[in-house]
């Protein structure tokens, strides 16, 4: 028997249990100034940070929806519960994690891979962060991993107000904004000059309550010279409300240092994802996003490097897979602000069962950056004609000593191809399955092996009742 | 009296703050009161028995729409063809004419006032066509000198928003099996700001063919859509362009693919100089149902100068599975490994620049098949034809 | 008394500040034929990139003298304009201009005239005929695209088009099958028949050599000449490689 529709709600059981949080402290829905008080309030926020927000909320009321990119009307901010706070505080061990949110991680496996790969996981579970611990050799190396919360009381609050939201400012979008206004949670992690973390972090979102949104901040600040490897990944059960994310990401590398931010991004299919993420990369320096979007109902996700200093590389290399129900506008952003600065895009995108994918970039050298080189390449797959893929980039040149190369491409799974593996004896389901897989190799490649089997797990379940 | 307008608006928009999505431009609304008789006499008698050639009222030709977009016509054009003598010439070629002389339009804008200049092809099952435009102040034969005509920056001061408008329309439909080609050229057209805007559709196994070079001392807006409804039709465009001084060149070029194996190609070449601005939309939209269709675009630009501003946004638009779309964009400077290739072989470094910038244009050139129009062309450029 | 084309005296060139010829000298009359053999990494290649002024080969030290003048600093396009030519072992791909394009631009650069197009294309296709190459080449752009073997015939279309006094021909015959090495031994000849010029061929084959009358056969080790002879020297090596001389 072939399967097909409804896979979503079949097989996604892994990352679609859900479990009924009665006494986490839920705000009220929607968005007031006396919301944005209160959950200031709990959060105990200094002073500044009670200021910021508020201000974040008159920008936010000013601000208009998007006139491009997919509809979102179907989120009504008046319905959204800003804050959903579980009924635990932060652990540094496992055990002392309540049960059953315990065992939600468990499921998705980050104690073990915290056990066996990572040097540190965060973990957070609808507003608030409940297990953060870092190995102690990376610690003894200097390196902060904590939630923002703390550190914003500890040592490192002067760094933190220098930095919040100054790359991604409150005036950027309407989302930013919002998120300025009702941020919670999230990890601020420094690496001192010179350190080079062997092993990556992890930190992983986990939305659990139905109609909530999610807006956790990410600060990395990687010092002089210093070396990082930052995962992220990110899901929630599916219900048939509403919900949304639109954290922020915040990466400063710094001369000379390198950093990689790992994405595997698989909300559930009723997820709004307004997400913003960039970096800065100062003179010497190197920023590489790694980037898998596989959930969400609506994205709007284009992270972006502002290549600052002198000789500072960007790479981007993403995937993004549009089934059913969704609407993935992703690509990314990139800035030449500096002489001899490098950007490399390469992207694949796949639609399917009536899914619609967009690759969206924008690639800006301005007059400063002389002698920069910029390549952007994106492909695209469509799995049927239900769906749709469309490929919008975008590119603005200042200056005249530049290299700017772009090609796209756009296509479908040869018939030839599918035959070849057929008369090998593979189902035709599986043949296509795994055409699809090394069309996303260039993500998967990238990721370390478990991350890109998870991701190959994703699109083995995505390609599942692609026919028939 | 003049009013600002939106054209060339993208058919998938993007980030406002790249200010790509549309063009925005004042348009010089005091307009020549005229009708057509001039050029109508000779393109009858070129027309001859292979078809007929009469005006018609612009409201006659309002369906057809164009890469340059609604607004032009909703406040300019369509008050012109209601309030004023514009008229619509109209050229209809008979089912299986082949009119083998191409009908050579000749435009020379004086820019007191502003201009409109209509056509409407139809070209009938079968029938082919070739229409050759030329927009241009006659350079004298005796300062040609070859590439640098281009090279030489004029920097006249002026304002492009007080300069008269030409507004050159043209909307086609090309018939089963039918051959439309297009050669327009625009050279140097001082005083007027140009908005040349192209609408055309073809049936099945019809095929346009749009050959186009933007070479003058002129901020010139160009548009073109082309509908390809029916089976196996096919558009082929060719672009070469340089734009000095403090120039815009502005284009939104947009093919739509309806009918199944159609096929769609743009090639746009050009270089920059000065100050000048460029904008390339090219958008390949491939509508389901287009099955088998295949769509190329290209885009190869060279920056000769610090203060030149280059953007480039070329689309692909997807709902249909079995089809396959490309498209490439190459920006900036020569390679150091070709330049060095070419000095082996003599030529100066400044020079290999001004020798790849007329291969730029020269490229498009070659694309045309008619030799007549290929050596005016040569001539208005530089100043002697490729044969001399 | 043959006349001295050109001179190498104890030439130094550097490629991103490591030193690859420490000090190589080399003598030509006008209208000889050298060839120029060593094993893989000896510096050959950079002598006729030194020779030709590529930027990127530094001259740190010796002088060049060609057809009575000092060009150890002259830009490329001086280089090739007095008459020298080189031959690439990996032609560039150049899109935007067409072979027919570019030699005619080439030619009316190095003249300063300009060429009628009429006789310019009777010749071009006269020479295209002797080296087998299919006419639409012409039209179509400079390499790009072109087999190993047509991007050759290209290159020795360009030397017999622009007649330089001296041709530098940098493997001009690896990786081509025997039709090729043919043809292009044949534009060769006529090169040496018609133009009477000089020729450097940078080889480790013979098979171009065969139809050849070679007057100087130099080995190039390590950055340095380490032996000179007649053309017997080509067979030697064929026979015992490099060995004896590293």
């Amino acid at each position: 028997m072939k399967e097909k529709t409804y896979v979503d709600d079949i097989d996604r059981s892994i990352y679609d249990f859900r479990y009924e949080n009665k006494d986490a402290y839920s705000i009220k829905s929607g968005l007031t100034p006396d919301i944005v008080e209160e959950i200031s309030e709990r959060k105990n926020d200094p002073e500044w940070m009670r200021e910021f927000r508020l201000k974040a909320l008159d920008i936010y009321n000013e601000m208009g929806i998007p006139n491009w990119g997919p509809p979102i009307d179907g989120l009504n901010m008046d319905d959204i519960v800003t804050y959903v706070k579980p009924n635990t505080k932060m652990s540094a061990t496992w055990d002392e994690v309540p049960e059953d949110i315990k065992e939600t991680f468990e499921r998705l496996g980050i104690p073990q891979a915290e056990r066996e790969s990572l040097a540190g996981v965060g973990a957070q579970f609808d507003s608030e962060l409940v297990y953060h611990n870092v190995r102690k050799e990376v610690e003894d190396q200097g390196v902060v991993y904590t939630d923002l919360e703390s550190a914003m009381h500890g040592p490192y609050e002067e760094m933190i107000k220098e930095h919040f939201m100054k790359l991604i400012t409150p005036r950027d979008h309407k989302f930013a904004a919002l998120h300025g206004a009702v941020w919670s949670g999230g990890s601020f992690v420094y690496v001192p000059p010179g350190v080079s973390v062997e092993i990556p972090l992890q930190s992983y979102f986990r939305l659990n309550a139905p109609g909530a949104g999610q807006f956790e901040h990410t600060l990395i600040i990687v010092d002089e010279g210093a070396d990082l490897h930052f995962i992220e990944g990110c899901s929630a059960p599916k219900y048939n409300i509403a919900n949304l994310h639109a954290g922020a990401v915040e990466l400063f590398v710094g001369k000379n240092a390198k950093m990689r931010y790992s994405t595997i991004e698989n909300w559930s299919k009723n997820m709004y994802n307004l997400n913003t993420k960039r970096a800065i990369v100062e003179e010497g320096g190197k920023i590489e996003w790694v980037s898998g979007s596989f959930g969400s109902h609506t994205s709007y996700l284009y992270p972006m490097s502002v290549l600052q200093g002198k000789g500072a590389r960007s790479e981007f290399t993403g995937v993004t897979f549009a089934g059913k129900g969704q609407n993935l506008d992703t690509g990314c952003k990139v800035v030449h602000n500096a002489p001899d600065t490098s950007s490399y895009v390469n992207t694949r995108s796949i639609s399917k069962g009536g899914g619609i994918s967009t690759f969206r970039s924008s690639v800006v050298v301005n007059k400063k950056a002389v002698n920069s080189k910029s390549s952007v390449s994106c492909e695209s797959l469509m799995l049927d004609s239900e769906s749709r893929s469309d490929t919008i980039p975008a590119m603005d040149i200042k200056t005249k000593d530049v290299d700017i190369g772009h090609e796209a491409k756009i296509g479908r799974i040869s018939d030839e191809a599918v035959f070849y593996l057929m008369s090998r004896g593979l189902s035709e389901n599986d043949a296509r399955a795994l055409i699809v897989s090394g069309f996303a190799d260039t993500v998967s490649k990238e990721l370390p092996l478990e991350y890109a089997v998870e991701m190959n797990n994703l699109i083995r379940l995505e390609m599942k009742g692609s026919i028939g | 009296m003049s009013e600002l307008i939106k054209v060339n608006n993208i058919p998938a928009p993007t980030w406002n703050h790249l200010r790509m999505n549309d063009a925005n431009v004042s348009i010089v609304k005091d307009f020549i009161n005229k009708d057509i008789k001039t050029d109508a006499e000779a393109v009858t008698s070129l027309i001859g028995d292979n078809g007929k050639v009469d005006i018609v009222e612009g409201s006659a030709i309002a369906e057809v729409k164009t890469g340059m977009g609604d607004e032009i016509y909703d406040k300019v054009v369509n008050s012109l063809y209601k309030d004023t003598d514009n008229k619509v010439l109209h050229i209809y070629v008979d089912e299986d004419k082949n009119v083998e002389k191409p009908v050579m339009l000749s435009f020379e804008p004086d820019g007191s006032l502003s201009e409109l200049d209509s056509l409407y092809v139809e070209v009938s099952k079968g029938a082919s066509l070739t229409i050759y435009m030329k927009c241009a102040e006659e350079i004298k034969a005796n300062d040609a000198s070859g590439s640098d005509s281009a090279t030489e920056a004029k920097t006249e001061a002026k304002d492009g928003a007080d300069k008269a408008s030409f507004i050159a329309s043209f909307k086609a439909k090309v018939a089963e099996n039918a051959k439309l080609t297009l050669v327009q050229v625009y050279g140097s057209v001082p005083n007027v700001t140009v908005f040349n805007d192209i609408g055309v559709t073809v049936e099945d196994k019809g095929n346009f063919n749009l050959v186009q070079i933007f070479k003058g001392d002129t901020s010139i807006y160009s548009g073109l859509r082309t509908d390809l409804i029916g089976d196996k039709s096919e558009l082929d465009v060719n672009i070469g362009y340089d734009v000095n001084s403090d120039h815009v060149l502005d284009l939104n070029y947009i093919s739509n693919h309806f009918g199944k194996k159609t096929l769609s190609s743009i090639n746009v070449a050009g270089v920059l100089y000065d100050t000048s601005k460029k904008t390339f939309r090219g958008s390949i939209d491939f509508k389901n149902g287009s099955s088998g269709s295949v769509g190329h675009e290209v885009e190869d630009v060279l920056l000769m100068d610090d203060e030149v501003h280059n953007k480039t946004i070329p689309l692909i638009l997807c709902a249909e599975e079995d089809v396959s779309g490309t498209h490439g964009a190459t920006i900036g400077r020569i390679d150091d490994e070709i330049s060095f290739y070419l000095e082996t072989r003599g030529i100066a470094k400044e020079k290999v620049y001004d020798i790849m910038a007329k291969a730029k244009t020269d490229s498009i050139i070659a694309k045309i098949s008619d030799s007549d129009v290929k050596n005016d062309i040569s001539k208005l450029l530089y100043g002697a034809s490729e044969d001399e | 008394m043959q006349s001295k084309l050109l001179e190498v005296k104890n030439l130094t060139v550097n490629v991103e500040d490591k030193e690859i010829l420490h000090g190589v000298d080399l003598d030509i009359n006008s209208g000889e034929t050298h060839v120029i053999m060593g094993p893989n990494g000896a510096g050959k290649s950079t002598l006729g990139f030194a020779l030709m002024g590529n930027p990127r080969y530094d001259k740190t030290g010796g002088s060049i003298l060609f057809d009575g003048e000092d060009i150890t600093d002259f830009t490329t396009d001086k280089v090739a304009k007095k008459g020298m030519f080189l031959s690439f072992q990996n032609p560039i791909e150049v899109p935007g201009i067409t072979l027919s394009n570019f030699i005619r631009s080439a030619l009316e650069e190095r003249t300063g005239e300009r060429i009628k197009l009429w006789d310019f294309k009777k010749e071009l296709k006269k020479v295209m005929q002797s080296l087998d190459m299919d006419a639409t080449y012409a039209e179509r752009d400079l390499n790009v695209g072109f087999s190993g073997g047509e991007k050759k015939k290209a290159e020795i279309l360009q030397l017999l088009m622009l007649k330089p006094k001296l041709a530098i021909l940098d493997e001009t015959d690896s990786g081509l099958d025997v039709d090729a090495v043919r043809t292009v031994s044949e534009g060769i000849r006529i090169y040496k028949e018609e133009v009477k010029g000089a020729l450097i061929i940078i080889t480790h084959s013979t098979k171009i050599l065969e139809a050849l009358s070679v007057d100087k056969t130099h080995v190039l080790v390590d950055g340095r000449m380490v032996k000179e002879g007649d053309s017997s020297l080509v067979t030697e090596i064929n026979e015992n490689g490099f060995e004896s001389f590293m």
